[in-house]
Order: structure tokens, then C-alpha cells, then sequence
């Protein structure tokens, strides 16, 4: 393993914070998404897991999407008769999306993402060291 | 003179090779900062002073030549890559896993440091073998 597996690891680890990224900005913006039809679910909150895979070229352990998931957290029941996706007693469904733990949870995806930057970054300054030598 | 200047050159060439290596090692571990059940590693360090010692290694390996194909080829010391062992973790996350992004980027600055004093050292060596070649300048 060298420094050119270090950056490729320091990558795949950058890809798969922003894809977690995108999972709870995709969970922030359908905080409200109620259903279409009366009676209806909502948005279900998205979740998404990490596995390492290895790569098979350089024998590094690579991280990488597992999967996306739903939480079957229960929904959130609400009385408003006037809402079109209302059923019959009035109640509305509104997904399980809690605000605070998206905004946790992406503030956790940014450092993650900051440190796998870093690795990077001495990575590129160590390559540069080595040709530094030639000069 | 304690040792010969190859001998420094292979030195710090092995210790520049660790050190790429460990730290291709804990940039896996930052990655998997939030892999499921993922226990952090780091590399045992190979005993550099058997290098200059004259310990195995010390000499530059030559192959055995073979006459047949079937024969086995002769291994070379210097060829050994160095064993990866678990880091001790004092916190696992509920999900099992073990990494403490602060450690690793402590630990990655530790190989950095020591990455850049081998190079300057090199550097300094064909410094001054360039100055005993009279190509020196000055």
C-alpha cells in the first residue's frame, strides 16, 4: 500500500460522507412532505449504512454505500380536518423526519468528511516530499 | 563513520515505505470512521536498526538463479511487508465501531512528521554525496 491507495481511500471515504449527505438533505426537504391522497403515508425518513469493501487492485479496505434504507419509526399523527391529505377523523400523517437529529447527523457527515480531506491532503504533501527529492 | 551511506539509503527508503504504507493504513480507518463493526488497524514497526546493524536485510538481496523452472525461488528478506495489528479501542460506538477520528489524525500526523524527516534526511545524504563527488557547489 502507498500513497496513491492512501488517496484513493481518502476518496471513496469523501464519496460515501456526501452520499449520506445527500440522504439527510433529502430527509430535511420532505420534513413536510404530507401524502397526495387522503388518508395517505408521508415521506418515510431515508437512512443509508457504510460497509467496507475490499479493493481487490490494491488490497486496501475501501468504504462504500451498503444500502439506503426507511426508518419504521412511527409517524407523526396530527389533527387538522382542513388539510386535503386528511382522513376521515381529520387527522393528517407527517413523516418521521425529526429536524435535530438530520442537522446532527449532517454535521457528523461534514467532519467525517473533513478528516477523510485531510488524509488526503497529507497524502498529496508526502507524494510531494518524494518528488521534492528530485529536485 | 558508524555505517556506510547505501546502507542510510536503504535505511530511509524501508522507513519511507512503512510509513506510506501506515498511513494508507489509517486513512482506511477514517474512511471507515462510520462502517458498522469496523475495528481500527495500524502496522507494527519493523525493526529498522537491524538495517544498520547488519541484521538480515542489511545487504541488498540477491536472487538465486534457477536452472529449472521447478525450482523454488529463493525468498528475499527485504520483502516482507509489515503485519497489521488492531488498534486497542477505549470507545465503540453502539453500531461496533472503533474509530476515533481524532487518534487516526493524530496517528497520520505522526507518519507525516516522520515522512518528512526521512526525505529531508535523504535529501541531506545526496547532499553531501554530491559534495564528496565535488558536484557540491561552493
Amino acid at each position: 500500500m502507498d500513497l496513491e491507495t492512501s488517496m484513493r481511500i481518502a476518496a471513496a471515504g469523501m464519496q460515501a460522507q456526501s452520499a449520506r449527505l445527500r440522504v439527510t438533505a433529502e430527509n430535511l426537504a420532505n420534513a413536510q412532505s404530507t401524502a397526495e391522497s387522503p388518508g395517505g403515508d408521508p415521506y418515510q425518513r431515508k437512512t443509508i449504512s457504510f460497509a467496507n469493501a475490499l479493493d481487490r487492485a490494491t488490497g486496501a479496505r475501501l468504504v462504500e454505500v451498503r444500502r439506503y434504507g426507511t426508518d419504521p419509526a412511527a409517524f407523526e399523527r396530527r389533527f387538522e380536518p382542513s388539510h386535503p391529505a386528511a382522513d376521515a377523523s381529520g387527522y393528517v400523517l407527517y413523516p418521521n423526519v425529526n429536524p435535530l437529529i438530520e442537522l446532527m447527523d449532517m454535521r457528523e457527515a461534514q467532519r467525517s468528511f473533513e478528516a477523510n480531506l485531510t488524509a488526503l491532503q497529507q497524502a498529496r504533501g508526502m507524494l510531494q516530499r518524494t518528488l521534492d527529492l528530485l529536485r | 563513520m558508524a555505517a556506510p551511506l547505501p546502507a542510510l539509503f536503504q535505511l530511509l527508503s524501508a522507513r519511507a515505505g512503512f510509513l506510506q504504507a501506515r498511513h494508507a493504513v489509517l486513512a482506511q480507518n477514517v474512511a471507515n470512521a462510520d462502517t458498522p463493526r469496523y475495528q481500527p488497524q495500524d502496522l507494527v514497526e519493523p525493526a529498522f536498526e537491524a538495517l544498520l546493524r547488519g541484521g538480515p536485510g542489511s545487504t541488498p538481496s540477491v536472487a538465486v538463479a534457477r536452472t529449472r523452472s521447478a525450482h523454488l525461488a529463493g525468498a528475499s528478506p527485504g520483502a516482507a511487508s509489515p503485519r497489521q495489528r488492531p488498534i486497542e479501542a477505549f470507545e465503540t460506538a453502539p453500531a461496533g465501531n472503533a474509530v476515533i477520528i481524532e487518534e487516526q489524525i493524530r496517528l497520520m500526523g505522526q507518519a507525516d512528521r516522520g515522512y518528512q524527516l526521512a526525505t529531508n534526511l535523504y535529501g541531506k545524504y545526496v547532499g553531501m554525496m554530491r559534495t564528496a563527488l565535488g558536484a557540491g557547489g561552493a
